[in-house]
Order: C-alpha cells, then structure tokens, then sequence
C-alpha cells in the first residue's frame, strides 16, 4: 500500500503506534474528532475567555486536549497540556488571552489539518 | 476471560478507541456508551455489567460519584490523565488508570491486571489451607500447621510438628500456588512456614528445632522477609 503523507502538524508515528496504520480505522477517529463538539468547545474557549472564567478554560482545555492526541496532534496536545497549568497557575488575564489566542489559532490550524487529510483519505479510498 | 463492560466517556474519539480496543480483544463485549453520569448509573443499577471504563472529569458529576450510586461493585478502569485522582482511584479499588491517548499494548496490559486480580480474589479466599494428594486421598493442611516443605525429587515432603506428607508435586510448582505472605522459598530443595522460623544464624534457619539450609541465592529474600529491629 501507498505511504500517506500526513500534514506536517500531525505526528505519524502516534497514528502508526494507536492505529497500526488501518487508514478505515484512522478515518473512523478523525471523522469522530471533528463531528462531537469540537466547533462547540471552540465557541466556549472563546466564551469563557471573554467572560474571564479560568476554571470553565482549563475545564473545556481539558478535555479537548487528549481528543487531540488520538489524531497525532501531539504539539498541540502539548500546548493544551502547558495552558491548563497556566489556567491553575493565577496568571493574569492579559498574558492568558494572549496565549489562548495562540491556543486557539493552533487548535484551528489542527482542525483544518484533520479536515483536509479526513478527504484525502476519503479519496484515496473511493480509488 | 469474557466479560461485559459499559464505556463512561464524554470525549468521543476516546469511546471510539475504547470500543475499537474491546472488539480486537475477542473477550469484552460493550454494553453501551455514555456520557454522563446520570445516564451511566441508570444503566448500570438495570443491568450488571462486570467492567466500566470510567473518564473522571466530565460536564456535571465526576466518574467517582458513579461508582457511589452502582449498588454493587463492579471492576473500573480510570480513563483520565490526571494524577491527582490517584488517592481516589485507590479508596475506591480501582483496577488501572489509562493514560488518553493509550495504545492496544496498555490497554491489554489493563486487562491482564483484571484477572490478575481476579486470581487474587479467588486465591486470599481459600489462603489459609491447601489440599494435598497422599496415600489416594486429598488432604488438607492448614497453612499455619506446616513448619517446612521439602524437596524429594518428584516428590515433596510436607512437615508439620506432628506428622509428616509425602506427595507427588514439586517445589518450583508449590513455590507458584501457596501463599506468598506466609511461605518462602529458601533453598532448592526448601519452602518454609516464615511464622515458623526460631532463629537464623549464618546461612540456616531453624525450625522446630531443625537446621534448614539457606542458598546464596535465596539468602537475600530471607532477609527482607526478616522484622529485624
């Protein structure tokens, strides 16, 4: 069988070690990934960001983070990991929205990642 | 093994993993998939299920508060990544934790410490005798009766202070099937009562009066055994 190329935020060796490389399988997760709330727990990262809620943060942070272990997005799991610390830690909410902000553009770009390998997948299959 | 389980998850992909994991084991068969609580716990006081795999943090009450409204007990697996709920995990007898995202390997290896624990359960409830074969006919001991075992070939002799056993097995099999808190393995040949031992000088134990002899090899686990103040 062809090597897929995964998109370069998306670590293969995690997808390789979780899913032996059974593509109907990975396809099953990622499809998983992006159609149970994700858009959701965006929404409320931006909520309780404006609201200044730092537990309701770290609560949707949380959760969100191993959902993107399971696709191999493993920086941003990282960085899920570091801003639960930091949402715990009492910093101020100036140096928080900065860095939520770059969560959340890193959780988008991991979004978008999925997406697009989701259908290349797709495509390779229906070939 | 073929047991029975309930998936008790608000993270998707999570559930998904968990379900693709049981189907490749050939031996879990899952019941159903919830993602609350409330759900869960309806379920489970309707049906028993032998197994649950438990997030803990998830919207309303945690997975502990789960486990304080099933009526009985069934085995738990902890599907959550924070360390901090380990004092609970272990009030609360829980099996293993599984780190998200876990491989098939671990999640075997959570299943193997459910009926490694299933043996232990079956093994404390008859801990305090054996049943040996002898002259035709099974014959029980009372662990606290028996001062030392000893090697004869193919064949044991079981030493109590008022009679002896001769019977067809092997120290390196009894050294697998009785109890570990009680006997200890101290030489080839030997397997002794430690609640038996009177003293120990140099490389021998005694026992009843009897000098035991204690390998090089063994010497060292006899001495941890030993409540030396």
């Amino acid at each position: 069988m062809e090597q897929f190329r995964y998109n370069e935020l998306i670590d293969p060796a995690i997808l390789s070690t979780l899913y032996e490389n059974d593509r109907a399988f990975i396809q099953k997760i990622f499809r998983s990934f992006l159609d149970n709330g994700l858009d959701e727990d965006l929404r409320q990262i931006e909520s309780c960001l404006a609201l200044g809620d730092t537990q309701g943060l770290r609560k949707v942070i949380h959760k969100l983070k191993p959902a993107f272990g399971f696709v191999g997005l493993t920086s941003i799991e990282e960085q899920c990991r570091e801003m639960e610390l930091l949402c715990v830690s009492g910093s101020s909410l100036n140096h928080l929205t900065e860095k939520i902000n770059d969560l959340l553009n890193a959780l988008r770009a991991g979004k978008k990642a999925i997406e697009e390998d989701l259908q290349r997948l797709i495509l390779i299959h229906k070939t | 093994m073929s047991i029975n389980c309930v998936i008790v998850e608000d993270l998707a992909v999570a559930a998904e993993y968990l379900k693709n994991c049981c189907e490749k084991s050939g031996d879990i068969e899952v019941l159903g998939h919830y993602t609350n609580v409330n759900d869960a716990a309806n379920f489970l006081n309707n049906h028993r299920v032998d197994l649950i795999f438990l997030d803990v943090e998830m919207p309303g009450d945690d997975g502990f508060k789960l486990l304080d409204r099933i009526l009985y007990s069934p085995k738990v697996i902890l599907t959550t990544s924070k360390t901090e709920y380990a004092y609970n995990a272990f009030e609360y007898h829980v099996t293993d934790f599984l780190k998200k995202p876990f491989t098939y390997q671990r999640f075997q290896e959570a299943i193997g410490k459910l009926a490694f624990s299933e043996d232990n359960r079956k093994k404390e409830s008859n801990d305090d005798h054996i049943y040996i074969k002898t002259d035709g006919k099974l014959v029980r001991l009372n662990n606290e009766d028996i001062l030392y075992i000893e090697s004869m070939g193919d064949y044991v002799k079981f030493v109590l202070a008022d009679r002896k056993y001769i019977s067809h097995n092997t120290i390196k099999n009894l050294e697998e099937k009785i109890n570990p808190a009680i006997f200890l393995k101290i030489h080839r040949s030997y397997i002794v009562n430690m609640k038996k031992v009177q003293n120990i000088k140099d490389n021998t134990v005694v026992i009843n009066g009897l000098d035991l002899p204690i390998s090089k090899a063994n010497r060292a686990e006899v001495l941890k055994r030993l409540n030396v103040i």
